[in-house]
């Protein structure tokens, strides 16, 4: 009448896997934690004050949240998304009218990445509010502006993958912006004396063209879908540790002291 | 009177023992409906992830389709122009019977292409060769091509139906074990 | 330290609500992806109880079949002899006899597949050292190689042998089961109805809920209609509810039309991917640029690929739209692709104030319905001192304007003999005089009824004398009056036709403003009146309308390119609906291109005050025949596959012929080979038709073939020498005899008809009888006798040639496609008799 669950888990098999026994002692706890692939940036112990949500209104950790719901959803969309002109339009309606659960999986990749960028915000907010972006942590204030703005990439690549009319004008509304850059963008100033056209510009990277097409689409969703993500796993990753290396979350200052 | 303390002091003990039994069942019955309802949100979402699998809609060409009135089809050919679109051959013989062979080898799966000089289907990948009847006669085929429901519908036209298959067996005519495969206008 | 910090309070009640948000949410979630986003679930399901329901009725109706008497019996009748048969079969000496020959059968099947395996084998060695051979170059290979063919080709005879046997013994085989198979068939026939009708009803059961869709694959289009609309394409209707009844008009639309080829939407517009509702399906939600189109409506679409909406079967509203553009002209002042290059719709005013009178063309700008109903010019809305200052400015471009308008006195003699001519020549099959004539609605000949007041006499001499030295495009032909006759009608129109309460305010020359002309002159700017008429001075402006249709860019000079690419480009019919101006309108009337055109034609410069568009006064079918057209313009880009572009004649007369028709205006009312009206016969193949000499009689004095108000008008009705007692003079007749016989004939018919052996008499009786039992007469009049809906016959044997009469009845849509004359599927013979019967019909 033993639960199989609990057999498994006194199974050779567990520790094999887990490499720990299954005795709840302090040890293996702080194993569970320090072995843990996944929660091994966490730090095996932390100031109770740190995790209080009166404090850091967990908004870091909501981002990040976020970001794996992104992923995982964005995974699934690519499974019936064509990045062609002729074709995205109608495959992200088709999300809607036929295939399975692909409203669904739109909407929430949709609203996470609204709400990634208002979290981000807050979270930014908090720290600037409780002074966290002070010496020692000051360069990690500097990777999260990057990821702020790496943040804002995902989401203004992501706006023009359905392809209408919104992302279309978006599109280029934006990278127009970047050709009013100085010295990169042909609209920019002094870009004319360097011979800047509209031919070899920042904008022209962007695009893949001078005007919004075909391959400013594939351009958008190849940095929207691998180059971007991938960049801000990277910064991520580093602003987690930093956020150890640094003496862990900053709390309140309990000793009047300035620093903590 | 001691005995009655002693009561009281059991009742008292009994109370808290089941007070506390009911707080450890309730303990129990929360922590069960708190997995049980995590454990069942992840099998939701690896069902949904499963269907999701699965569209609603294909865009290929349909199973059931219209191929052209039999007057279009002289006799003793071979029709290749639904080749490359539905994967189908339409064959009108001798005799002025229709019959319908599926383009796949029945050895590993290739299109076979039909040799109008040599009068045979020949496959690119592994020599197999078909009669005009889908009968295998050389290479590595094991048995003889694939079938499909050929009809004439309401306006006059024919009618291929690809949902029923007759399977080809290895030595055996397929036109002798399948007469309904053939379609006599 | 750590005492110091305040524990925080629980959270428990917080995860709590939020697990049962969360649980909401999946369930909300779940139903909407099940039910909400899924409508065709219900309608299949309602659609299947339908079907079911009649399949079930025709189930118990085949049940109640099988079991009637008389089918009972006969099927009794057949297993009694099916038993008998059986037992027949089944005796021992029969059996014996079967067995042996079933086992040859065995034998030799068994020999045919050994001797195939062994020849499949000998095949594949064959094949690989052929591979090797080629590889090596071995001469080994090569001698094995021989044998093997050898071997195959022995194998390949010994089957074929095997082969004839097996056939020769399967008949023999037959034979024994033949009578027992013959019952077992009869039988089968009858219990299958029943088993047929019941498989068909239980197999509905197993119908999939699924969305149905008809792919286009080359042009990206997926059409999910008949997931609701599941009978649309269905042979027999189920039942009369929307949406599961058949589609209206199968015949024209369907079954030219295959849903697999064309899809839905291309006609019907709409939103063909979208399934999750209707009105998204259907296109009816915010920013779906094309909307379904509901009723008459549809026929809008047909003009993505028909260039020619006038000859287009099932598509009345376009034909009528069509019609209405040409004769209001709507092309003078809108660009429309299709419409280019036609003349224009009013007259030339230069020398207006040579033909006219000041106060009737103050009158008539006005209100030109007001003034004559049938007028086809717009009403502007000037005021009095507008409309005098644009005839000023009209008036003050003839040179000389000292005309005398007054009546004078009327010569009543002179006026009887001008009536006579009126009559004569026919003028009322164009010209309407109060409304009342002029059957001839297309070519929009001016009313007369009140000409005599508007008109000046030395005018209207000149315009009979020769209508192209005013006006060289005109389709007024030139009647060959001499001057006596020419008076004698302008005294006629002059005393007949005048309005009673027209009080000319003068009747001398004008005296003329100059600020006033000069005011004139900008208004004329301002409405575009060079649109629709050509006027000395603004021949360079353009036309000021917005275009409507656009083909493609190329007719834009350059420069125009530039700033016309995007907005301004796109053709009405799929112009984004921001880029319709409602104006003052925007509250009142529904947001939608279909509205905003009905609006634009009902009260056009109802949006703004500023606007400028004037009335045409269009009624409710006007409009919506219009709308029908407007909204068909647009800039799909459908593959040529689909297109049926309008056939462009090339045809041109030629030679003396073409300058008679310059003067008496032929193609005013006749085809030939495509250029022309369709109001009088087509003169394409004439001179095969009809014999030389019947023609020739025609000319001279156009005879009486065709109902009043349809026949051919007089051109002259000389006395004199040159010219005969009829109208074209010798010259001119033979001319088009000459042109008839050589260039408007046709190779498909024959000189001579067959012989089939009959003499000319029998072939005349059986030609008669024919006639009257087919029921010719109910149509045709011979002599008195017979209906009048197809040509009198009575002089037909003098009139047509037999070769014409012969190919006719082969089929009547040869060369009239549109006839109402039935094909009866004559043979030959039949043919011969009926052509001998009408060749004899002949006036005396």
């Amino acid at each position: 009448m033993k639960n199989p669950f609990t057999q498994f888990r006194k199974s050779i098999v567990w520790k094999s896997i887990f490499r720990r026994d299954n005795k709840d002692t302090q040890r293996n706890r702080a194993r569970a934690i320090s072995g843990n692939v996944f929660l091994h940036f966490h730090p095996v112990k932390i100031r109770e004050s740190a995790i209080k949500y009166k404090f850091t209104w967990g908004m870091g950790g909501i981002t990040f949240l976020l970001f794996i719901i992104l992923f995982v959803t964005g995974v699934f969309l690519m499974f019936y998304y064509t990045p062609s002109a002729d074709q995205a339009y109608w495959d992200v309606k088709d999300l809607e009218y036929q295939v399975p659960f692909g409203m669904f999986l739109r909407n929430l990749h949709r609203w996470s990445a609204h709400l990634m960028v208002i979290t981000v915000m807050i979270h930014m907010f908090r720290v600037f509010m409780t002074g966290s972006y002070k010496p020692p942590r000051q360069f990690n204030w500097v990777i999260g502006v990057v990821l702020l703005l790496l943040t804002l990439l995902l989401s203004f690549t992501g706006y023009l993958t359905p392809w209408d009319q919104l992302g279309f004008w978006a599109i280029t509304v934006g990278t127009n912006m970047a050709a009013a850059a100085p010295f990169i963008g042909f609209e920019g100033p002094f870009s004319e004396q360097i011979g800047i056209t509209v031919y070899n510009d920042i904008r022209f990277a962007l695009l893949g063209g001078s005007t919004v097409g075909q391959s400013a689409l594939l351009r958008a969703y190849v940095w929207h879908c691998i180059g971007l993500p991938l960049i801000a796993l990277i910064f991520m990753f580093y602003h987690f540790w930093r956020v150890r290396k640094d003496g862990g979350i900053s709390g309140p200052n309990i000793n009047n002291t300035g620093i903590n | 009177m001691k005995s009655l303390e002693q009561n009281e002091d059991n009742n008292e003990k009994n109370t808290i023992k089941s007070r506390l039994d009911a707080l450890e069942s309730r303990r129990k019955f929360f922590k069960r409906l708190g997995w049980g309802g995590i454990n069942a949100l992840l099998l939701g979402g690896m069902i949904m992830s499963l269907r999701f699998f699965y569209p609603r809609v294909l865009f290929e060409p349909p199973k059931r389709f219209k191929v052209g009135k039999p007057s279009e089809y002289p006799r003793d050919m071979v029709n290749t122009e639904y080749k490359e679109k539905y994967g189908i051959w339409i064959i009108r013989d001798k005799d002025g019977l229709f019959f319908c062979l599926s383009v796949r080898c029945t050895h590993l799966g290739c299109t076979p292409n039909w040799l109008d000089a040599q009068k045979k289907f020949k496959c690119p990948c592994h020599g197999s060769g078909f009669y005009k009847d889908g009968e295998n006669f050389e290479g590595p085929a094991p048995r003889p091509l694939d079938r499909f429901k050929i009809t004439l519908s309401g306006d006059g036209q024919l009618i291929v139906d690809k949902s029923v298959v007759f399977k080809g067996i290895a030595g055996m005519n397929s036109g002798e074990i399948y007469p309904q495969s053939l379609l006599k206008t | 330290m750590i005492e110091k910090i305040k524990k925080e309070p629980p959270y428990a009640l917080y995860f709590f609500l939020l697990a049962v948000v969360i649980i909401a949410l999946s369930a909300w979630a779940l139903w909407v992806e099940t039910v909400k986003l899924r409508p065709w679930k219900a309608y299949q399901k309602q659609y299947i109880e339908l079907k079911s329901q009649k399949l079930k009725s025709e189930y118990e109706k085949a049940r109640y079949e099988f079991q009637s008497q008389e089918t009972q019996k006969r099927y009794e009748e057949l297993k009694m002899q099916l038993k008998k048969a059986t037992e027949n079969f089944q005796q021992p000496g029969v059996q014996e006899k079967y067995k042996v020959v079933k086992r040859e059968l065995d034998l030799i099947n068994e020999k045919i597949k050994i001797n195939k395996a062994e020849f499949q084998k000998a095949r594949g060695i064959y094949l690989e050292l052929e591979y090797l051979y080629h590889k090596h170059q071995k001469e080994e290979d090569k001698v094995k190689m021989a044998e093997l063919e050898k071997e195959v080709v022995i194998l390949e005879d010994e089957r074929k042998e095997l082969q004839k046997k097996k056939s020769v013994i399967s008949e023999e085989l037959n034979e024994f089961t033949a009578e027992e198979e013959k019952y077992t068939a009869e039988i089968r026939e009858i219990e299958k109805r029943v088993e047929e009708a019941k498989e068909k009803f239980e197999k509905l059961s197993e119908v999939p809920f699924e969305i149905k869709q008809i792919y286009i694959n080359d042009i990206n289009k997926a059409d999910r209609c008949e997931s609701c609309h599941m009978g649309i394409n269905s042979s027999d209707n189920i039942s009369e509810l929307h949406p599961f009844t058949i589609h209206p008009g199968k015949s024209v639309y369907i079954e030219n039309h295959p849903p697999e080829v064309f899809g839905c939407t291309m006609c019907h517009r709409g939103q063909g991917r979208a399934v999750s509702s209707a009105d998204k399906a259907h296109g009816w939600v915010e920013f779906w640029t094309e909307p379904m189109l509901k009723g008459n409506m549809v026929q809008a679409t047909c003009q993505t690929c028909h260039g020619d909406v006038q000859h287009l079967r099932g598509a009345d509203l376009l034909k009528k739209g069509s019609s209405l553009i040409e004769k209001y002209g709507c092309y003078d002042c809108h660009k429309i692709a299709g419409y280019e290059n036609l003349r224009k719709t009013g007259p030339e005013l230069t020398e207006i104030g040579l033909k006219v009178n000041y106060t009737y063309l103050v009158n008539w700008l006005l209100d030109p319905k007001d003034y004559i109903e049938t007028a086809r010019m717009p009403k502007f809305d000037f005021s009095e001192e507008e409309a005098s200052a644009i005839a000023d400015y009209l008036f003050s471009m003839t040179i000389e304007h000292r005309i005398d308008y007054s009546p004078g006195e009327i010569n009543w003699n002179l006026a009887d003999k001008g009536k006579a001519l009126w009559g004569q020549s026919r003028c009322s099959i164009c010209h309407p005089t109060n409304s009342i004539g002029g059957s001839f609605k297309e070519i929009y000949a001016p009313d007369l009824g009140i000409a005599g007041s508007k008109i000046n006499r030395d005018w209207l001499y000149n315009w009979l004398k020769d209508p192209k030295s005013y006006l060289p495009q005109t389709k007024m032909p030139r009647f060959r009056f001499t001057d006596d006759q020419i008076w004698a009608l302008v005294e006629f129109i002059m005393s007949e036709y005048i309005d009673w309460d027209f009080n000319p305010q003068y009747n001398k020359p004008v005296q003329l403003n100059i600020k006033s002309i000069q005011k004139g002159k900008e208004l004329i700017q301002k409405y575009g009146c060079f649109g629709c008429h050509e006027v000395k001075g603004l021949e360079e402006m353009k036309p000021i309308g917005p275009f409507l249709r656009h083909d493609e860019v190329s007719y834009l000079k350059v420069g125009e390119i530039e700033s016309k690419v995007g907005a301004e480009i796109s053709s009405i019919g799929n112009q984004p609906i921001e880029r319709f101006d409602f104006g003052v309108l925007e509250k009142l009337i529904p947001n939608d291109r279909m509205s905003y055109l009905q609006q634009k034609m009902k009260a056009p410069r109802s949006f703004r005050d500023d606007l400028i568009m004037p009335d045409f006064q269009f009624n409710e079918e006007d409009i919506e025949a219009l709308t029908a057209l407007l909204l068909g313009f647009t800039d799909a880009n459908v593959p040529t596959r689909f297109k049926v572009p309008k056939a462009q004649s090339s045809f041109e007369l030629t030679g003396k012929f073409a300058q008679i028709d310059d003067d008496v205006k032929c193609l005013n009312c006749h085809m030939i080979n495509g250029k022309g009206e369709e109001f009088a016969p087509d003169l394409s193949i004439e001179g095969s038709k009809v014999q030389e000499q019947w023609l020739r009689e025609f000319l001279k004095q156009p005879d009486i073939i065709r109902p009043m108000l349809k026949q051919m008008p007089l051109f002259n009705l000389d006395h004199d020498q040159t010219m005969i007692q009829g109208n074209l003079s010798y010259s001119e007749i033979e001319t088009i005899i000459q042109y008839f016989n050589h260039v408007l004939v046709s190779n498909e018919i024959p000189e001579n008809i067959p012989d089939n052996g009959l003499s000319f008499q029998e072939q005349k009786e059986a030609g008669k009888t024919l006639y009257f039992d087919k029921g010719c007469q109910a149509c045709h009049q011979i002599g008195i006798e017979g209906g009048a809906v197809g040509p009198n016959l009575s002089n037909v044997g003098n009139r047509l040639t037999e070769g014409y009469i012969f190919k006719h009845l082969e089929n009547p849509r040869t060369f009239i496609p549109d006839i109402v004359e039935p094909n009866y599927g004559f043979n030959e013979d039949e043919r011969i008799s009926l052509t001998r019967y009408l060749m004899s019909l002949k006036n005396e």
